[in-house]
């Protein structure tokens, strides 16, 4: 049985993890292993330890589509660093919120109104109207007719009341969880926004759904975790070769930062609750209810909507220019304690930074998966037509320090180089390192470069004389496949120089021709 | 002039040097055989270095090797080096002037043929000039009938090495043979 916090993690195929929108990763740590309470997680032993600013990623080096776990941030209660004692390695202890105490306190909020709707003629003009409370002696005359206006006696309308609570119960179980920063209306089953990433009130979810928990995860303990039930819930991360202390105070800072965030959003709240007016979500819907209004009364009611909408937007205004202000003063305090400390606050924030490996070596080892993994992407389409890739290593360069590094710290070639002579030794085997023609460097999948001369040799037969424009027009069929004219060169160089083809030099361009005459 | 030619000829690689040797010595030879069958079906004893027929101290413009069907002329360095591939190949003998006679026959073969001539028309043991050997009536169904004097010379050269041959010299220029 595993815990409830363990999250399924996808991944690449090269074994990096895929973010989520607005998930920026932070720091890696190499070489870790996980435990449950005290006891150790079969196959989760040794990988890599992925930081961000939402999630603790594991990813497995051996298998890291199979066993890659996740934690969420939001359950991290706090963290406890031990370090390393005799043979006992490092260790980052990581308390989490228990799975019932998760519960938001704002759930109450968002069951909202009375979910009853009655209806009722009015003694005096016959009109049928709709409200959204139960009706009793006490508060009937909050509900004028919207007819003509007069609030009718509770016993002359008793008869006439019928109540449609099913309409809107029906209504609530469908409802979708608003996300808290974008407003999306995500389905009940999703923990994070689709649209932005950020976290959902999880407290419905877990109610509802308390048995889905997700089959990909996959726990299985060595012994017993230890853990019983009301003492706090922790997992551990072992540390194989580092002290492991940079990740620990990574995670710690990160945690009080969402508090803060959290405090923050609270904060905000209140303030646009203060000045008198409270946008609630149900006060704003009910101005646009169908409920059907006709007559003087709607026209008052529309112009008090109007003067609390005006005063909603003041509201909202003026809390806005309170949060710049708190912000403003925030900013202010950060650069106070920046000045005080300087070295710890220097937070990499893209991907794979030059600063968050301790070796050289571990840095070329990213970058050679984040390279299969781009290229990977890149060139999917090729794959899936042609089933195999070829790339100049001098192409691959400027692709990926375009796409990949900027911001980030181009890479050299050099290490571009070195990164990719290790796909071997990181089980990348779909991509190597190839020479063709003895000097020219590329990646490919497979024999590719028999694959282009085959193809070349197929479209020079069907028609002679075509040049390279020619030749890789109809490589690239259309732009389906993406077959560079410095591979489509050297294929051809390497076919004439091997006899298959033969060359017509002229000024508009070197055509080619398949040999048949002269054979070698 | 060039209808007659293999279907090679209109291929149009065959005008750039190949740069794969094996493939170029194997073109080379297509050219030389070319070069050969052109000589061969025009007549033509004598060529210039451009690939123009040289008849009566006259070279005509048009170029074996210029394709103009397909717009295609070999390069003039390319065509040094099929020059200089026919008189390695003994398919031609350069003489000055950079002018070239054209041997789709070899000079024994020549000689041979000569002798044959001299035995058919009764003419050995007789001092024969070149111009009736060669352009004479007696000739005329023979092969060798308008060939160039100069190839005809060394020929009879052969002939003369062999014993078989006397040759009448007037002012350094062979005029007569008499053949024993």
């Amino acid at each position: 049985m595993h815990l409830r916090q363990w999250q399924f993690v996808e991944t690449t195929t090269s074994g990096q993890p895929i973010l989520r929108e607005n998930e920026k990763d932070i720091y890696v740590e190499h070489q870790v292993g996980c435990y449950q309470g005290k006891s150790k997680i079969l196959g989760k032993q040794k990988g890599r330890i992925y930081v961000t600013s939402q999630r603790i990623i594991y990813i497995d080096d051996e298998s890291p589509t199979l066993n890659s776990v996740s934690l969420e941030l939001d359950d991290v209660l706090g963290v406890e660093y031990s370090s390393k004692f005799l043979r006992k390695s490092a260790r980052l202890c990581i308390f989490l919120k228990d799975s019932t105490s998760t519960a938001n306190p704002g759930a109450t909020d968002t069951v909202g109104p009375s979910n009853e709707k009655s209806c009722w003629t009015c003694p005096i003009c016959a009109f049928e109207n709709k409200t959204l409370e139960h009706l009793t002696q006490d508060n009937i005359h909050s509900f004028p007719c919207s007819n003509c206006g007069i609030a009718p006696d509770f016993q002359m309308i008793e008869g006439s009341i019928r109540y449609l609570e099913n309409a809107l119960s029906v209504f609530e179980n469908v409802e979708d969880t608003e996300c808290p920063a974008c407003t999306f209306l995500n389905h009940p089953s999703l923990r994070n926004c689709e649209i932005c990433g950020t976290r959902l009130p999880s407290n419905l979810a877990g109610d509802r759904y308390p048995s889905s928990t997700d089959k990909r995860v996959k726990v299985e303990l060595e012994t017993k975790d230890g853990l019983t039930k009301g003492e706090p819930v922790y997992v551990q991360l072992s540390f194989r070769s580092s002290d492991g202390l940079l990740l620990s105070q990574t995670i710690s800072n990160l945690i009080s930062d969402q508090r803060r965030d959290k405090s923050q959003k609270v904060y905000n709240k209140g303030a646009s609750s203060i000045n008198g007016v409270q946008p609630m979500k149900n006060e704003l819907l009910e101005t646009e209810t169908e409920l059907g209004r006709v007559g003087i009364a709607s026209l008052e009611k529309s112009q008090e909507d109007r003067l609390i909408n005006n005063d909603i937007m003041l509201g909202n205004a003026l809390t806005d220019l309170n949060n710049l202000m708190a912000l403003a003063s925030d900013i202010e305090k950060l650069y106070d304690t920046a000045e005080q400390s300087k070295p710890q606050r220097n937070a990499p924030l893209l991907t794979v930074d030059r600063e968050k490996f301790l070796t050289k070596d571990l840095f070329i080892k990213e970058i050679s998966r984040e390279l299969h993994g781009f290229i990977m992407n890149e060139f999917q389409e090729q794959k899936e037509t042609e089933g195999v890739i070829l790339i100049s290593l001098v192409d691959t360069y400027a692709l990926y320090n375009k796409t990949m590094r900027i911001g980030s710290g181009l890479i050299s070639p050099q290490e571009l180089w070195e990164a990719c002579k290790k796909f071997e030794e990181l089980g990348l085997s779909d991509l190597q390192l190839t020479t063709i023609n003895g000097r020219v460097l590329c990646i490919s999948s497979g024999d590719s470069f028999a694959f282009v001369k085959k193809k070349i040799w197929n479209i020079v037969t069907t028609s002679p004389g075509a040049d390279l424009l020619e030749l890789s027009r109809q490589l690239n069929n259309n732009n389906m496949n993406s077959w560079t004219a410095g591979i489509i060169m050297e294929a051809l160089n390497n076919c004439v120089n091997e006899g298959q083809l033969l060359i017509d030099e002229q000024i508009t361009g070197v055509h080619y021709y398949a040999n048949f005459d002269w054979r070698i | 002039m060039t209808d007659n030619l293999p279907p090679i000829y209109n291929f149009p690689p065959l005008y750039t040097c190949q740069p794969n040797v094996l493939i170029r010595e194997q073109q080379l030879t297509t050219w030389c055989n070319l070069l050969l069958e052109f000589s061969k079906n025009n007549k033509a004893w004598c060529m210039n270095q451009d690939g123009g027929i040289i008849r009566d101290a006259e070279s005509s413009n048009s170029s074996v090797f210029k394709n103009e069907s397909i717009q295609r002329t070999a390069p003039a360095p390319f065509i040094d080096q099929i020059w200089s591939r026919m008189v390695e190949s003994q398919k031609a003998v350069k003489v000055d002037n950079g002018q070239y006679l054209m041997l789709w026959r070899s000079l024994e073969h020549w000689s041979s043929l000569f002798l044959q001539w001299f035995e058919t028309a009764g003419k050995l043991n007789q001092v024969v000039t070149l111009y009736e050997l060669l352009e004479g009536d007696e000739s005329l169904d023979w092969e060798f009938h308008g060939m160039h004097q100069k190839l005809c010379e060394l020929c009879l050269q052969k002939l003369r090495e062999r014993g078989r041959a006397t040759l009448l010299k007037e002012q350094n220029r062979i005029m007569g043979v008499k053949v024993l």
